[in-house]
């Protein structure tokens, strides 16, 4: 079963976004295990913006990228936002293939997610 | 007193040890008394306390407990409905009751998951009836072209499927991989595929047959799944290919003349993702010179591994079709492919489904059996 830590990072000094950080592989075998451990926390998700640091993610597969959508989608009805930052080269890969960005803006750094969510309206 | 309580022998020593103080007590108080010959009614009287105390030990530590075990055991075996055991005891009859209490879990647990696998065998036969009655069972001919397409499933339904359409001139064949497996995928698969049926009849183009395919398709699925897609176009009277993408895997071109092999993105975006792919989808052409093959695959024969972990890769994938692809008849050329790609993976499960087809441009009208899709 791939391995993955999820660790939510709240009082960034901002009010108005937090950072999840994912570190190891998201794929069919634990997709499961992310999608409760994060259920409650977008339940109650308040703040204007999302920050996805797949920095330390060193694999996902379709099913993981399935995850990423519905997260998109859950936070959209909500009329929240969300951005992807630090995404490995292999990981940007797959999203490039599939079309995520096009969906999902994925930024190199979390500064840049900021900047991004500050510049638009 | 713990080390009498863990064991029946212990329990039974202490039992005759008292006894034996008792009776020995009561022997020689007649001793002291001068009497060496004890009277037939102290000797009954001393048997009958022995049988007395012993019949009520044997019947509280051993003979009640036992036949509580017993009568769960048969309740058990016999289907009827069973009770916990509860004791404090940490003798045998202790160990026994928590053995029976650990076991009769580990059954219901095992029910539990016959019942749920035979559940889910179930669903799966469905799903795999849904693929199965979805994939072409052979290959149509193309015009101007030799073309294989095989497909091998995983031991769970992966979401592979193709087909090939015609409408006039204009002749479509698609590769798509959906995400997730089971019947959600099944009946993904499933949609799409009589999606694109109708909208082949519609539109002439791969393009706009995708547009309408990913507009019906979004709002009915859930918003984890979507299906990855790349279509060929072949004009067979302009004599013009081209693709339309919908993220999925590339689109590799062996170069006749250069035995080389080009690696090109489909582009596009997966359908099922967003509701409008208009302005994302891309039709891109794709020039041919006879000997030119293109191959279509599914992300299940570069994601493939071996025994050391490596994944086949895109790279060994192309190494492979430039090797291969002046082979011979078609036919050569995918069994040689398959043959890399199968040593390559050794003896390791596979755990996706893997689908390659093979499209080498003639430039001439092949009269070509149909062969079987099945790898």
């Amino acid at each position: 079963m791939a391995q993955i830590k999820i660790n939510i990072i709240s009082n960034v000094g901002a009010d108005n976004y937090e950072i999840i950080e994912f570190t190891g592989e998201m794929d069919k075998s634990n997709v499961a295990q992310v999608r409760s451990g994060l259920d409650e926390f977008l339940l109650n998700y308040a703040k204007d913006y999302l920050i996805l640091d797949l920095e330390g993610l060193a694999f996902i597969n379709s099913e993981g990228v399935g995850y990423l959508v519905s997260v998109y989608y859950r936070l959209l009805k909500k009329a929240k936002k969300m951005c992807i930052s630090g995404a490995q080269k292999q990981v940007t890969d797959v999203f490039n293939l599939v079309g995520l960005t096009k969906l999902i803006p994925c930024y190199p750094t979390t500064q840049e997610c900021v900047q991004a969510f500050q510049q638009t309206p | 007193m713990d080390i009498f309580k863990k064991t029946l022998f212990r329990k039974a020593f202490l039992v005759l040890v008292v006894l034996g103080i008792i009776g020995g007590g009561i022997v020689g108080g007649f001793y002291l008394k001068g009497k060496t010959v004890l009277p037939f009614w102290v000797i009954l009287i001393i048997i009958g306390v022995y049988l007395a105390v012993s019949g009520f030990t044997f019947f509280y530590f051993v003979s009640r407990p036992f036949s509580l075990i017993m009568k769960e055991v048969k309740a058990v075996l016999t289907g009827d409905k069973y009770n916990k055991i509860y004791t404090k005891r940490i003798d045998e009859f202790g160990i026994f009751s928590h053995f029976f209490n650990e076991a009769v879990l580990s059954l219901e647990q095992v029910k539990k998951d016959i019942k749920e696998g035979k559940r889910m065998s179930s669903e799966l036969d469905i799903v795999q009836e849904i693929q199965r009655s979805i994939l072409p069972k052979a290959i149509p001919s193309l015009p101007k072209f030799d073309v294989i397409a095989k497909t091998r499933p995983a031991t769970e339904v992966g979401g592979d499927s193709f087909d090939f359409i015609q409408n006039n001139n204009k002749h479509f064949v698609y590769i798509g991989d959906v995400t997730g497996h089971g019947a959600p995928a099944g009946v993904i698969m499933l949609m799409v595929n009589a999606l694109i049926h109708v909208f082949a009849e519609k539109f002439d183009t791969a393009r706009e047959i995708l547009i309408n395919v990913n507009r019906i398709l979004k709002p009915r699925i859930r918003t984890t799944m979507f299906m990855t897609l790349v279509m060929l176009e072949w004009d067979s009277v302009q004599q013009k290919l081209t693709y339309t993408g919908a993220g999925h895997e590339n689109v590799l071109v062996y170069r006749a003349s250069q035995g080389v092999c080009e690696i090109n993105q489909s582009g596009g975006i997966a359908l099922g993702m967003v509701d409008d792919n208009t302005h994302i989808l891309q039709e891109k052409p794709i020039s041919l010179a006879p000997g030119d093959t293109v191959v279509l695959y599914t992300d299940g024969v570069t994601e493939a591994k071996n025994s050391a972990g490596e994944q086949f890769g895109i790279e060994r994938l192309k190494t492979a079709i430039e090797k291969n692809a002046a082979a011979g008849t078609i036919d050569d050329i995918f069994k040689k492919i398959a043959s890399d790609y199968a040593t390559f993976c050794e003896e390791e499960v596979q755990e996706d489904d893997v689908t390659l087809i093979v499209a080498r441009y003639t430039g001439v009208d092949t009269q070509k059996g149909l062969t079987s899709t099945q790898w």
